[in-house]
């Protein structure tokens, strides 16, 4: 039986729930707006043996053999958020039993909240990236306003994103920026040099990879500020070292399921940008038909 | 100079620095993060510069780094407004995470992804690592209620230095915590067993250091070159 943990609405969720469906596999969904109502027993010792209590019905967690998480930060879901402090307290300690089983069951698990914990540090994440063979952009990461300016120098031009997991929106550094150098002594901030080329999306579902260019004008495609950059995505075939490398990335952070952002230069050089352990994927899938739903489902259902 | 990452109202790390001389010793706290002089590149370069205490230090000064901290949390980041604490404080873990692994000298525990001073284990992982080397164990966990692990109240401790071993002399508990270290990737560790010695009850990466032989212990293994 497949586990999917989350919240039904979100696309890669629907998708992965959707393609299970399609194999026939037996699933069930731990709705993530079940958080105040579940209850959840968890017994490790030479063997783990776990129950979760649902409104639809108890489930044997000994019975899963494969898992798909994607929750949101409970904190944020509003019957949570609203929630009096004694329901919040409970929600998170039900998603810390779950995460907790989730790094401990033999189920095959896409992905391990440990492993996709790299996605939380990008400097960090690219280390890992580069021991695998890809090159990274070069990177500063700064308190400093003279430090910074010799690096613009030494570049020419350079983008800032932010070094954590949170979301940011990649901003080229322009003469306007210096204005607000002196703020960089508040908080360490990340400056890359800027990779000109063409941004190629690559999902590694277990065997498969899916790789798709986007084009777009703009410095973060996620983002376009206008009509005239909104991105055309179409499915490529990647040089076969570059899918050799795409694969080792995923396997060295033992992740099962990734998306990984690539940038080809006019020149034909790859730099790997970063993986998302828990990507988006329905974006991609939805622009060139490839069919990465059903392949997560084909892992989790693999024996 | 040994550098230890930790809260500048912690009392233990500040005790710590005072032990070992001021000279060769110093905290880094979530305040040195946000001073001017950080410089960190990558690929990695190893002619960085860090604040440690308030000074600028290049990297090659630092020969060694205790880490007395999970994650830095947007809690104490009171010279920062409210509604930016929690961003500034996932900004600087990230940051902390990426500089510590880049270093060359020896980090006691060495972070993860998962957390800046080693694995950040739960206590079912410590249990299932531990039954996976045959040392009996076990966990319950129940929610709505708390988690579950069985205390007897009375403990036997041992503390992992690199190699050595401190507190309870069992030489059996001891080569069993030993082996609990490498699994989990460790070179600090409190492991406490029941007082009948039949029983893994939980571990810590994060060990009191209040006895005077286990700190010198971890003073000469930060000395000591990876």
């Amino acid at each position: 039986m497949i586990l999917v943990w989350g919240v039904q609405r979100d696309p890669p969720v629907a998708a992965v729930t959707a393609a299970l469906v399609r194999r026939g596999q037996t699933m069930a969904f731990v709705d993530q707006l079940d958080v105040l109502t579940a209850e959840m027993d968890l017994y490790v010792d030479g063997d783990l043996r776990g129950r979760l209590q649902l409104p639809t019905g108890e489930l044997d967690l000994a019975r899963i053999t494969g898992v798909y998480i994607r929750p949101y930060e409970t904190s944020r879901l509003p019957a949570v958020a609203e929630a009096p402090p004694a329901r919040q307290a409970r929600a998170a300690a039900l998603d810390e039993a779950l995460l907790c089983w989730s790094e401990v069951t033999p189920a095959r698990v896409v992905n391990r909240p440990a492993a996709m914990a790299s996605n939380h540090s990008k400097p960090y994440q690219s280390a890992l990236i580069q021991a695998q063979g890809f090159d990274v952009p070069e990177t500063l990461i700064t308190t400093d306003r003279d430090a910074l300016e010799a690096f613009w120098e030494e570049h020419g031009e350079i983008v800032y994103k932010s070094i954590s997991g949170i979301r940011s929106i990649v901003t080229r550094v322009t003469p306007s920026h210096r204005q607000r150098f002196n703020d960089l002594a508040n908080c360490p901030t990340q400056f890359q040099r800027w990779i000109p080329g063409r941004d190629i999306r690559v999902h590694v579902s277990g065997d498969d990879v899916f790789a798709c260019e986007i084009k777009s004008s703009a410095t973060d495609y996620r983002y376009p500020r206008e009509e005239e950059e909104a991105p055309e995505i179409r499915t490529i075939e990647l040089p076969l070292d570059i899918d050799d490398r795409c694969r080792r990335v995923v396997a060295s952070m033992s992740l099962l399921l990734a998306g990984i952002d690539l940038r080809r230069t006019p020149d034909g050089h790859w730099f790997c940008l970063e993986v998302n352990p828990s990507p988006g994927f329905t974006y991609y899938e939805s622009a060139t038909g490839q069919p990465i739903a059903d392949s997560i489902a084909c892992v989790l259902s693999a024996r | 100079m040994i550098v230890v990452v930790a809260s500048i109202h912690d009392a233990r790390a500040l005790r710590i620095v005072a032990e070992w001389g001021s000279k060769s010793a110093a905290v880094l706290s979530a305040e040195d993060l946000c001073m001017p002089g950080w410089v960190f590149r990558v690929p990695i370069d190893p002619h960085t510069t860090a604040v440690i205490g308030g000074q600028k230090i290049p990297g090659e000064r630092i020969s060694g780094i205790l880490t007395l901290r999970p994650c830095i949390f947007p809690e104490e980041l009171q010279d920062t407004q409210a509604a930016h604490r929690t961003y500034v404080a996932a900004e600087l873990n990230a940051f902390l995470l990426a500089w510590l692994t880049a270093q060359s000298s020896r980090v006691v525990n060495r972070p993860t992804a998962c957390c800046l001073a080693g694995p950040n284990w739960r206590p079912e992982q410590w249990t299932q690592a531990a039954a996976r080397l045959d040392i009996p164990a076990r966990t319950w966990r129940h929610i709505p209620s708390h988690n579950c692990i069985p205390n007897d109240g009375e403990t036997l401790e041992v503390i992992t230095v690199g190699e050595q071993c401190f507190g309870c002399g069992d030489s059996g508990l001891r080569e069993k915590s030993l082996k609990l270290a490498q699994a989990a990737g460790v070179e600090l560790l409190s492991v406490r067993f029941s007082v009948d010695r039949t029983r893994f009850v939980s571990a810590s990466a994060w060990p009191s250091l209040t006895d005077p032989a286990v700190l010198e212990a971890v003073r000469q293994r930060l000395e000591t070159p990876r």
